[in-house]
């Protein structure tokens, strides 16, 4: 999480003066978490959700889906979506 | 003997233990990467679990408290995937191998006769937890049996985990995985609130807090326990519960979290799986450590230890003679005592079925991997 966060920081203020609405972030991938990985993901839902930019999970992994869903999590990392246009995290 | 010779002994027996657990080591390594390929292969899971069990046997008699509290982790798991009862995933390997670096970490500490360091602990800690998540969790596919409810009880649990809980190395997403284990958890509510925006937060402080609902039969001690690694600066409250399961949770939930009672209900009401709490920690270790009462010994030792009889007895026959001839009764009495004996002695040792083999170490092991009737 130490080296994700200023990535994400800076990927946060690129996209947000791209002037975007919805960020796709591609979750297919993640094979392990852990609750600094989540709580960073909290993070960066509530500074897009300032910004007025809601927070996509696109076809998140069953690990991600299972440890939002063992933190209580998944509410409020929203619904995941199967299709969502623009600003896809790396 | 000399005295001190116990300690001599473990010394230099101890040289044999390490190099013959770290063979057993590296062989479960081998074991873990042939399984990928056929992760349901009876025999090498057997074999597995053999590989964990030889380890513990020999740490114990060498009294590696450690290693036997540890490697008692990994074999409960490793025992469940032999038995079919869990089946070997992708993560489980990782985690036995992350297992199998502890051991070899603890078995260096062993060598260097060192002391244990709260690194190595907490880095225990937490794979002990995985583990048990990891042999706890009950098959998906099994049919959920309607909760026995006498004994399942609903236990309110809130959990504010301290700042430096990533720093020292714990995961709560382990330990709730933990909690999860020892019953139901109707529903995880996390206080999101109290988790800054990315701009404002320091990704290794932890922000977490909890509050949740607990099914289960479990005691107090077993539910604060999961916590026990984080105690120190985790604000855990668990609040016992109220006759009624329903009557405890919708209240909580409904007060402080807003969720609406109807949805509580439901999720009350859904079926709870009936699981055996995990047995007290203290109470495995226990048991483990009764069916580790053997003595294992280097067979050059063993040769040393005829050897000597022998030269004792012709030692003593010598003197014996020399006390006949000084014709004083008393010397010839006391030296007839001696020889009396060092003959019991001699035929009790020989008596013993002495394993002639260059490595007893291998037979031994090889014993102890054969199921003991209990």
């Amino acid at each position: 999480v130490g080296e994700l966060h200023p990535q994400w920081l800076d990927w946060l203020t690129r996209s947000t003066q791209a002037g975007c609405d919805e960020a796709r972030v591609d979750a297919h991938a993640v094979d392990q978490v852990d609750a600094a990985g989540l709580q960073l993901l909290v993070a960066l839902q509530r500074s897009l959700a300032e910004r007025g930019v809601r927070l996509h999970l696109h076809a998140p992994s069953a690990t991600l889906l299972e440890a939002g869903a063992a933190l209580g999590l998944l509410d409020r990392l929203g619904s995941p979506a199967p299709h969502t246009p623009e600003g896809a995290l790396p | 003997m000399k005295p001190g010779s116990e300690s001599d002994f473990v010394t230099e027996a101890l040289p044999a233990f390490i190099s013959e657990a770290e063979e057993q080591i590296e062989m479960l390594e081998q074991l873990l990467l042939q399984l990928e390929d056929a992760p349901e292969d009876a025999a090498l899971l057997n074999a597995l679990f053999r590989c964990a069990h030889t380890i513990k046997g020999s740490a114990g008699i060498f009294g590696l408290d450690r290693v036997v509290a540890f490697t008692h982790h990994v074999e409960t798991l490793l025992s469940k995937l032999r038995e079919g009862r869990v089946k070997l995933t992708p993560d489980m390997s990782t985690l036995l191998l992350r297992c199998n670096d502890q051991v070899l970490a603890l078995i260096a500490q062993a060598k260097g006769a060192r002391e244990d360091d709260a690194e190595s602990m907490s880095a225990r800690g937490e794979l002990v937890l995985l583990l048990q998540a990891a042999s706890g969790a009950p098959p998906a596919a099994a049919p959920l049996a309607v909760a026995t409810a006498s004994n399942q009880r609903c236990w309110h649990v809130s959990a504010a985990f301290g700042a430096d809980t990533f720093r020292n190395g714990m995961d709560p997403l382990t330990i709730l995985n933990y909690v999860r284990g020892l019953g139901d958890v109707p529903r995880m509510v996390c206080d999101v609130d109290a988790i800054p925006p990315l701009e404002r937060l320091d990704p290794e402080s932890c922000r977490l807090s909890f509050e949740f609902g607990l099914l289960t039969e479990a005691q107090q001690d077993q539910i604060e326990g999961a916590f026990s690694f984080v105690r120190d600066d985790c604000q855990l409250g668990v609040m016992p519960p109220a006759p009624s399961a329903a009557a405890e949770v919708s209240p909580v939930l409904s007060d402080t979290v807003g969720v609406a009672p109807a949805v509580v209900e439901a999720a009350l009401k859904k079926p709870v799986r009936t699981q055996q709490a995990s047995p007290p920690r203290e109470a495995a270790a226990s048991g483990s450590a009764d069916d580790q009462r053997f003595i294992r010994v280097q067979a050059h030792r063993l040769d040393d230890v005829i050897n000597l009889l022998g030269e004792l007895v012709i030692a003593g026959a010598g003197a014996s003679l020399l006390a006949r001839q000084t014709k004083q009764r008393k010397l010839v009495e006391a030296n007839a005592q001696i020889s009396r004996l060092i003959e019991e002695i001699r035929n009790g040792t020989f008596n013993c079925a002495w394993c002639p083999s260059a490595r007893p170490f291998r037979a031994f092991a090889a014993w102890c991997a054969t199921p003991q009737p209990s």
